[in-house]
Order: C-alpha cells, then sequence, then structure tokens
C-alpha cells in the first residue's frame, strides 16, 4: 500500500467516502448509522472538521515591528525597482527615447511571428556613444527543426526588421536555443 | 494702445501638443506634459512604423504648431513608451 492510499475501515467501507460526507455537512447512510466503524470515522471527521474552521476564524495576530519591518523592506525593493533607461533615438531637433520594452515587445513579436520559434526572452543593450544595440535572445524551437539554419534565419529577420521598426541599427544578435518542443 | 501679453498656460500647450502629436501617421496615442522650456511628448506607435522616423516626425509637428498657434519655442523630446502590435 502506498502512502496515497487510504485503507479501508474494518466494515470495508472506503473512509474517504465517510470523512467526503462528514466535511460536507451530509448525514451518515442507513449502513453507517448502524455502522460503529463508520460512525466512529464521521464523528471524528467532524471534530477535527470543526476543529479546523475554528482555527481558520482566528485571527492571527501581527507583532507591530514585524509588520513594520515588512513594510518597510516592500517599500525600499519598491524604491530600488527603477525602469530601465530607455533606449536613445538620434534627431536633428535633439534626442528622442524608445522605452525598452517596447523594444523587446517588437523584437519578441517578429520571432514569434516565425515558424517553428517562439521567443522565450529579450534583452537589449545600447553600450556605445551612438545608437546601435545589441540584442540578446533565448528562443525556443519545434522537435526536429535544423537548428542552425533556423537560428539564421532568425539572426536575419531580427537585423532587418528590427532596424525597420525600431530605427536602431543593430551591430549584434546572440540568439541561444533554451527549449524544444513537439509539434 | 498698451502692449498685449500672451500667456498660454500648461494645460493648453499640452492639448496642442498632444493633438499635434496624434496627427503623424503612426502614432496610435499621444500626451504632452510641458516643463519649462521642455515639452516631453509621450506616444504609442503602431507596429511597421519606423519608431525613430515616427519620433522625429512629432519633433517637428510639435515644434511647429506650439510656435504657430501659441508662440512658444520649446525643446521637445519624444519617447516611445509602446508599440502597439495589433
Amino acid at each position: 500500500m502506498t502512502e496515497a492510499e487510504i485503507a479501508p475501515l474494518a466494515c470495508g467501507r472506503d473512509a474517504a467516502l465517510v470523512w467526503d460526507r462528514a466535511e460536507a455537512g451530509l448525514p451518515l447512510d442507513a449502513h453507517g448509522r448502524s455502522c460503529p466503524h463508520c460512525s466512529a470515522a464521521y464523528a471524528e471527521a467532524r471534530r477535527l472538521d470543526a476543529a479546523v474552521h475554528r482555527m481558520a476564524a482566528t485571527p492571527v495576530p501581527v507583532p507591530e515591528q514585524t509588520l513594520e519591518a515588512v513594510l518597510g523592506r516592500v517599500l525600499e525593493a519598491a524604491r530600488n525597482t527603477r525602469p530601465p533607461e530607455p533606449l536613445r533615438l538620434d534627431s536633428p531637433l535633439g534626442p528622442n527615447r524608445l522605452a525598452r520594452t517596447a523594444a523587446t515587445a517588437v523584437l519578441r513579436a517578429l520571432v514569434d511571428a516565425m515558424d517553428g520559434v517562439r521567443a522565450r526572452s529579450c534583452r537589449i543593450e545600447q553600450p556605445g556613444p551612438d545608437p546601435a544595440i545589441d540584442v540578446a535572445l533565448t528562443v525556443a524551437a519545434r522537435f526536429g527543426l535544423d537548428l542552425v539554419s533556423a537560428t539564421a534565419r532568425v539572426r536575419q529577420t531580427v537585423v532587418a526588421m528590427g532596424e525597420q521598426a525600431l530605427g536602431l541599427p543593430l551591430r549584434r544578435v546572440d540568439i541561444e536555443v533554451v527549449d524544444l518542443w513537439e509539434a | 494702445m498698451g502692449g498685449v501679453t500672451l500667456h498660454v498656460a500648461d494645460a493648453a500647450l499640452a492639448a496642442l501638443a498632444a493633438a499635434a502629436a496624434r496627427g503623424v501617421p503612426g502614432v496610435a496615442a499621444a500626451r504632452a506634459v510641458p516643463a519649462a522650456e521642455l515639452v516631453r511628448v509621450t506616444i504609442a506607435v503602431r507596429l511597421g512604423d519606423n519608431c525613430r522616423d515616427v519620433a522625429e516626425a512629432v519633433q517637428r509637428a510639435v515644434t511647429h504648431t506650439l510656435a504657430e498657434l501659441a508662440g512658444r519655442t520649446a525643446l521637445v523630446e519624444v519617447t516611445v513608451a509602446e508599440v502597439v502590435l495589433r
């Protein structure tokens, strides 16, 4: 017998069925009412159920110091979580900006539109003084796909369409296949 | 007759700038916040339009509109906050 299995009662009844009736507040059937094993299991389950509900309804007092400490940590974490710096877009009238989340969404959508590959993550860096960007993509690919040609296709599409959609030259595109899925 | 003073409130400038931005092809939504000599314009661009080109076109349109209608020379900074995928 495994741990998940429940031994039947001495009368042969499935104990779990008796417990379910007790938990649902249903009365025992004719056999149960006359059976000492079923009656005992039913009564025990009712007692346990009542105790659990009583404990669940009891409010848990949180010490004020603990509450303040937890809130302080949450607020500190929120203050330190800054949105990532936007990407620079060159313009003769002064620099404009492109949110990284918007740029990554575009590149991910380009990959997702391709047959046999799905984007998992996308990271964009703009390291130099020029607006060129470096892209690091992780992708999942369909099982059986030629990964070399598929990643070459992804790179080619991202370079061409990414530059066209974002207006930023792509200097480097790194692609890592992190998962395969069966069609 | 004495001189005439024209003052355009920030709210009016913001409305003018946002309207000018929304008139640029490729812009799906726009809002503007004037801050001293700078007007920050935040836009959403439709997928397929070049973000850099749309941002620059918005810069030109807003600069021109503020000068033309409000007599204000302002530096315009555009942020593409979102690309509308569908």
